[in-house]
C-alpha cells in the first residue's frame, strides 16, 4: 500500500479529538450520552480511517491558514501608507513566483487526493457479499490493516476482525423513524440497533417515502437512504457502547426528531438480546397484571393494531400483514431504551407520548387518540410489560 | 458634481420623479434598482436567519414550529442566493461594466429593464407564500420526493418553483446582454486583455449563468409538472429522484462561482488602487478566472458523495473538486503579491477587502476537507457545511459586496460613505460573522446535522449554538449601522470628486455620478493598458512592458 506514515495512529488522533472537543465544545461532564456523536471519536476501524484522514488534512490546512493569514496580517501592517507621496515600485508580475504558487497548491491538493483514496474503500466497500465491491475478494479488515495509518489495530486484532462473522440488517427509512429488520434472526424492531462487537455489520437500506440519510458518525460516514433503490453501508464496532446518530437528509417536518442509535454489545449479550425478542412474544400474549391486561384491551380497541404489530397479538379479522407497514413493530417495546427515538423510555415519557404524539413529533402519522389519564396509565403499563 | 441635461431616448421624457426610475432603460439606474431589490431581500432573508438563530439558541422548540422552521431556512437560503446575491451582483455589474469598458449603455437597454422587472416580480412571487401562510419547506435544494405533491402538498412549493423560473429567465436575459455588451461595445484600445478584472469576472460568471441556468429551468419545469400534471420524472418507482439532484447541482455548483467570481473581481479592482500598484499577474488572474469558470462545471457530484454514486465516478469528482482549489490559490497569492511592497491606503473599502481575503480563505480551506469524498461522508449535511458555505458566501461574497459598495459608492452617488461609521460596521460585521459561523465547524464535528429545528440537550452543542446566535445579532447590528451610514452620508457627507481613490479604470474618468450617457465627448482617455487612468496620471502613453 501507500507509504503514508507521516501522521500516526488514531490513538493520538483520539486524544486530539478529546482535547479539541473539550476545548471547543464545552462538553458537559456526566452527560446522559455515553459519548459525543463525533466522527473524531471513532468506535470502528472504518471511522478511525476517516478520523485520521481528517487530522491529516487538518494539519495541512493549519499550515496553509497560518501562512496565508500571516502574510495578510504582515502586509496589512508593514505596507500601510506612511506618507501621501509614496510611489511604490510598479511590479506587474513574476513568472517564477507565479509558477511556484501554482505548483505548490497543486502538490498539496494532489497529496490530499492520494491520501483520500484508501478512505474510498472504507466508505464504499461493504464486506464480501455477492454483487458488492470488495478488495479483490479479501476480507476488508485485513486489507485495511496494510494501510499503516488505519491506526491502533494490531495485526492480531486485524486477524480477529477478518475472522468475525458478517451480519446484515435491513434498514427502512420512514417519516420519521427507522425500521430495523434482522433477516438472519427474524427480528423486526425500531429505535435500538443491537449489534455484536467485532462483527462486520452490513446495512441494506431503502426508504419507504423520501430521501433519508443514515449517519452514525463513530462507526462510518453517512449514506443516503433512497426510495426505490437499495444503498449500503457497513461498520465493525470495536468496543461496546451506545453510538448516537441522526438522519442527515432533510426529510420533512420532524427531520429533527429522526435519530438512530447503534448499541454495540458483547456477542453473549447480543445472543441474549435475540433470544429476548422471541420471549417477548410470550409476555405479549399473557399480560402481567390487571392494569397491563386492561392496557392490552385498549391497544386492541383503539385501533393501535392498524399500524403497530406485536408478535403474539393476533390481528383482528379485517387486517392482514400488509396493513402493518406504517408504525414501528412494538414487540419488546418495554426493553427498548427510547420511545419514538426521541424520549427516554420511562413511564412518564410513555404517558406523555401516548397523550399527544404530534406535540412531540410534529407531523407524525400517530394521532392524538384522546385517551383518558386512566387509559394512558393502562396502555403505558401494558407497553412497559412487553419485555 | 456636473450632471448632464442631455435627453436620452426612451425614458428621456421622465427626467425626475418616480417614473424616471420605473420607466428607465439607463443601465446605471437599473443597476441601482437591482441592488436596492437585492438589499431588500437581504434584509428579509436576514430576518429569517435571525429567527433561525433564536430558535437554535437553546435545545427544545421555543419560538417557531417545526414546519415554520423548515420554511424559514428554505426561504432564507433561496432568498439570499437568488434574490440577494445574484441580483445584487447583477446590479453592481450593470452599473459598472458599461462604464468600465467605456460604453454608453448596455447593448440591449430595454431587455435590461425587462430583466430587472422580471427579477423583482419573480422575487415577489417566490416570497408570496408568506401571504398565504405556507412557503416551500423542502430546503433550497428541494429534493424530491420530499418536494413532490405527496410530501409537500401546499401551494408554497409551486410558488417557489414558478418564482425561481421567472428569476432564472431574468438571469438568462441579463447574461446575454452582458456578454454581447462586453464583446461589442468596448472603447477603442480596450482589448480583452486590458479589461478590468471586475468586467472579466462578470463575463465569466455570466457565461456560466448562460450555460448552467437552462439545466435548473429544465429541472424546475419537470418538478412543476411532476407536482401538477402527473409526470413521473423524479418518482421513486417510475422515475429517479437522484436525477433531480444531478440537474439541481449541475446548476447550483456553478452558481457558487457565479456568486463568488464578481466579488473576487471587486477585490481585484480595489487591491491595486489602494496599494498604488498594478495588479500582480493580470494574465494569471484572468486565466484562473476562466479556469474556475470551466472547472466549475465538472464538480457538481461532490454535493452527492453520500447519495450512492459509483465510487469511480466519485473519485473523478473528488479529483476535479481538488483541482479547482489550484486557480483559487493562484488568485490568493497574486492578491497578496499585489499589496506586497505597496502603499496601503487604509480606507473602508480596503478593510472589507482584507475581510474578504481572511474569511474566504477559511471557506476555501474547509472546502478541501469536503472535497475529499470519504471525509465528506462525515461532514456532508452537518453544521460544518453550514459554516463552510457561509464562509464562502458571506465571508467571501458579502464582504466583497461591501468592499465594492464602499469603493464605488462615491461614483454612484457623488458622496462618500462615512469612514468611521464604515469601519465600525466592518469590525461589528467581521467579528460578528466569525462568532456566528466559526463555532459551526466544531458543531458539525460534534455530530450536529443541519436543518434541524431542535436538538437534544447534553451533547455539548448548547454553548456554541448560543455563541452563534449572539454573533448573528452582531451582524444584524452591523447591517443597521450600514443603513444608518447610507442615510447619514447622503445627507451630510462631502461631495466626491470624479476619481477620489486614484482609480485606474474608465469608470473613474467620468463625473460622479456619471451623466446619463456615461461619458461626455472627449472625456474617454486613450486605452493602452489595463490601467488607462494610471497611464494618464503618470504621462505614460504606451503600455508598460510587463516585467515577466
Amino acid at each position: 500500500m501507500l507509504p503514508i506514515c507521516l501522521v500516526r495512529t488514531c490513538a493520538s488522533s483520539r486524544r486530539m479529538a478529546g482535547l479539541a472537543l473539550a476545548l471547543l465544545g464545552g462538553l458537559a461532564p456526566g452527560s446522559v450520552f455515553a459519548e459525543p456523536p463525533s466522527p473524531l471519536v471513532p468506535a470502528s476501524p472504518q471511522a478511525a480511517v476517516l478520523a485520521n484522514l481528517y487530522w491529516l488534512i487538518f494539519w495541512m490546512a493549519v499550515a496553509v491558514f497560518v501562512l496565508v493569514e500571516g502574510l495578510l496580517l504582515y502586509s496589512a501592517f508593514r505596507f500601510r501608507r506612511r506618507s501621501d507621496g509614496e510611489q511604490p515600485a510598479q511590479i506587474h508580475g513574476n513568472i517564477r513566483l507565479e509558477l511556484a504558487w501554482t505548483i505548490a497548491p497543486a502538490l498539496i491538493i494532489g497529496a490530499i487526493f492520494v491520501l483520500s483514496i484508501p478512505g474510498m474503500g472504507v466508505v464504499n466497500a461493504p464486506p464480501a457479499t455477492a454483487g458488492d465491491v470488495v478488495f479483490d475478494g479479501t476480507p476488508v479488515a485485513s486489507a485495511a490493516s496494510n494501510v499503516c495509518f488505519v491506526g491502533d489495530i494490531s495485526a492480531e486484532e486485524a486477524a480477529a476482525f477478518a475472522n468475525t462473522s458478517t451480519m446484515t440488517i435491513q434498514v427502512t427509512g420512514r417519516q420519521w423513524w427507522w425500521q430495523l429488520n434482522y433477516p438472519e434472526y427474524n427480528i423486526e424492531t425500531a429505535t435500538d440497533m443491537y449489534v455484536p462487537v467485532g462483527a462486520i455489520v452490513k446495512l441494506e437500506m431503502t426508504s419507504n417515502d423520501v430521501v433519508h440519510s443514515w449517519w452514525v458518525s463513530q462507526l462510518n460516514g453517512k449514506q443516503d437512504v433512497n426510495p426505490g433503490s437499495l444503498s449500503f453501508t457497513w461498520f465493525q464496532p470495536e468496543r461496546e457502547g451506545i453510538f448516537e446518530g441522526h438522519c442527515t437528509e432533510l426529510c420533512g417536518e420532524s427531520h429533527a426528531y429522526m435519530p438512530m442509535r447503534v448499541i454495540a454489545v458483547s456477542p453473549e449479550r447480543f445472543a441474549a438480546w435475540t433470544r429476548l425478542q422471541s420471549e417477548g412474544a410470550q409476555a405479549a400474549s399473557e399480560p402481567a397484571g390487571p392494569l397491563a391486561a386492561q392496557g392490552r384491551l385498549i391497544f386492541e380497541q383503539k385501533g393501535c393494531l392498524a399500524c403497530h404489530a406485536i408478535q403474539g397479538v393476533p390481528l383482528p379479522a379485517p387486517l392482514n400483514d400488509q396493513a402493518l407497514t406504517r408504525g414501528p413493530n412494538l414487540t419488546n417495546i418495554g426493553e427498548r431504551q427510547q420511545i419514538a427515538g426521541v424520549l427516554q423510555n420511562t413511564p412518564e415519557n410513555m404517558h406523555a407520548w401516548l397523550a399527544n404524539p404530534p406535540q412531540i413529533k410534529p407531523g407524525t402519522r400517530m394521532p392524538n387518540l384522546g385517551l383518558s389519564p386512566q387509559e394512558l396509565d393502562a396502555l403505558a403499563a401494558y407497553l412497559a410489560s412487553l419485555k | 458634481m456636473a450632471t448632464t441635461t442631455l435627453p436620452r431616448t426612451g425614458a428621456g421624457r421622465y427626467e425626475s420623479g418616480i417614473w424616471s426610475w420605473l420607466a428607465t432603460v439607463d443601465h446605471k439606474k437599473i443597476g441601482m434598482m437591482y441592488m436596492a431589490m437585492g438589499f431588500f431581500f437581504f434584509l428579509v432573508s436576514g430576518i429569517m436567519a435571525l429567527i433561525i438563530r433564536l430558535e437554535l439558541s437553546a435545545p427544545g422548540r421555543q419560538f417557531v414550529g417545526a414546519d415554520t422552521y423548515n420554511q424559514l431556512f428554505t426561504m432564507h437560503g433561496t432568498g439570499m442566493i437568488f434574490l440577494f446575491v445574484i441580483p445584487f451582483l447583477a446590479g453592481l455589474a450593470n452599473y459598472l461594466v458599461p462604464l468600465q469598458i467605456g460604453a454608453l449603455d448596455m447593448a440591449f437597454p430595454r431587455l435590461n429593464a425587462l430583466g430587472l422587472w422580471m427579477a423583482v416580480f419573480g422575487g415577489i412571487l417566490m416570497m408570496s407564500g408568506f401571504a398565504v401562510g405556507d412557503n416551500a419547506a423542502a430546503g433550497w435544494t428541494s429534493y424530491p420526493p420530499l418536494a413532490n405533491q405527496t410530501f409537500s402538498p401546499t401551494i408554497g412549493q409551486d410558488l417557489w418553483i414558478t418564482g425561481l423560473l421567472v428569476v432564472g429567465a431574468s438571469s438568462l436575459i441579463g447574461s446575454v446582454n452582458f456578454l454581447v455588451t462586453v464583446a461589442n461595445m468596448r472603447a477603442p484600445g480596450m482589448t480583452w486583455m486590458r479589461l478590468p478584472l471586475l468586467t472579466w469576472t462578470v463575463v465569466v460568471a455570466q457565461a456560466m449563468i448562460l450555460c448552467a441556468t437552462p439545466m435548473l429551468t429544465g429541472a424546475l419545469v419537470m418538478l412543476l409538472t411532476d407536482r401538477n400534471f402527473g409526470t413521473r420524472f423524479f418518482d421513486a418507482q417510475l422515475g429517479n429522484p437522484r436525477l433531480w439532484q444531478h440537474m439541481f447541482w449541475f446548476y447550483s455548483h456553478p452558481a457558487v462561482y457565479i456568486m463568488v467570481l464578481p466579488a473576487m473581481g471587486a477585490v481585484s479592482e480595489i487591491l491595486p488602487v489602494f496599494s498604488r500598484k498594478p495588479l500582480f499577474g493580470y494574465v494569471a488572474l484572468v486565466l484562473s478566472t476562466i479556469a474556475i469558470g470551466v472547472l466549475g462545471f465538472v464538480t457538481w457530484v461532490h454535493h452527492m458523495f453520500t447519495s450512492g454514486v459509483n465510487p469511480v465516478v466519485e473519485t473523478f469528482f473528488m479529483l476535479s473538486t481538488m483541482v479547482i482549489a489550484v486557480p483559487t490559490g493562484v488568485k490568493f497569492f497574486n492578491w497578496i503579491a499585489t499589496v506586497w511592497g505597496g502603499s496601503l491606503n487604509w480606507k473602508t473599502p480596503l478593510y472589507y477587502t482584507f475581510g474578504f481575503l481572511s474569511t474566504f480563505l477559511v471557506g476555501g480551506i474547509s472546502g478541501v476537507f469536503q472535497g475529499s469524498a470519504p471525509l465528506d461522508t462525515q461532514l456532508h449535511d452537518t453544521y460544518w457545511v453550514v459554516a463552510h458555505l457561509h464562509y464562502v458566501l458571506f465571508g467571501g461574497t458579502v464582504f466583497g459586496i461591501f468592499a465594492g459598495l464602499y469603493y464605488w459608492w462615491p461614483k454612484m452617488t457623488g458622496k462618500f460613505l462615512n469612514e468611521p461609521i464604515g469601519k465600525l460596521q466592518f469590525w461589528l460585521m467581521f467579528i460578528g460573522f466569525n462568532v456566528t459561523f466559526f463555532p459551526m465547524h466544531t458543531l458539525g464535528l460534534m455530530g450536529m446535522p443541519r436543518r434541524i429545528v431542535d436538538y437534544p440537550a447534553g451533547r455539548g452543542w448548547e454553548l456554541q449554538n448560543l455563541i452563534a446566535t449572539v454573533g448573528a445579532f452582531m451582524v444584524a447590528i452591523a447591517v443597521l449601522v450600514f443603513m444608518y451610514n447610507v442615510l447619514y452620508s447622503l445627507r451630510t457627507s462631502e461631495e466626491a470628486s470624479d476619481n477620489p481613490w486614484e482609480g485606474n479604470t474608465l469608470e473613474w474618468a467620468t463625473s460622479s455620478p456619471p451623466p446619463a450617457h456615461n461619458f461626455n465627448p472627449g472625456s474617454l482617455p486613450p486605452v493602452n493598458s489595463d490601467r488607462p487612468l494610471w497611464d494618464e496620471r503618470n504621462g505614460v502613453s504606451v503600455p508598460v512592458a510587463h516585467q515577466h
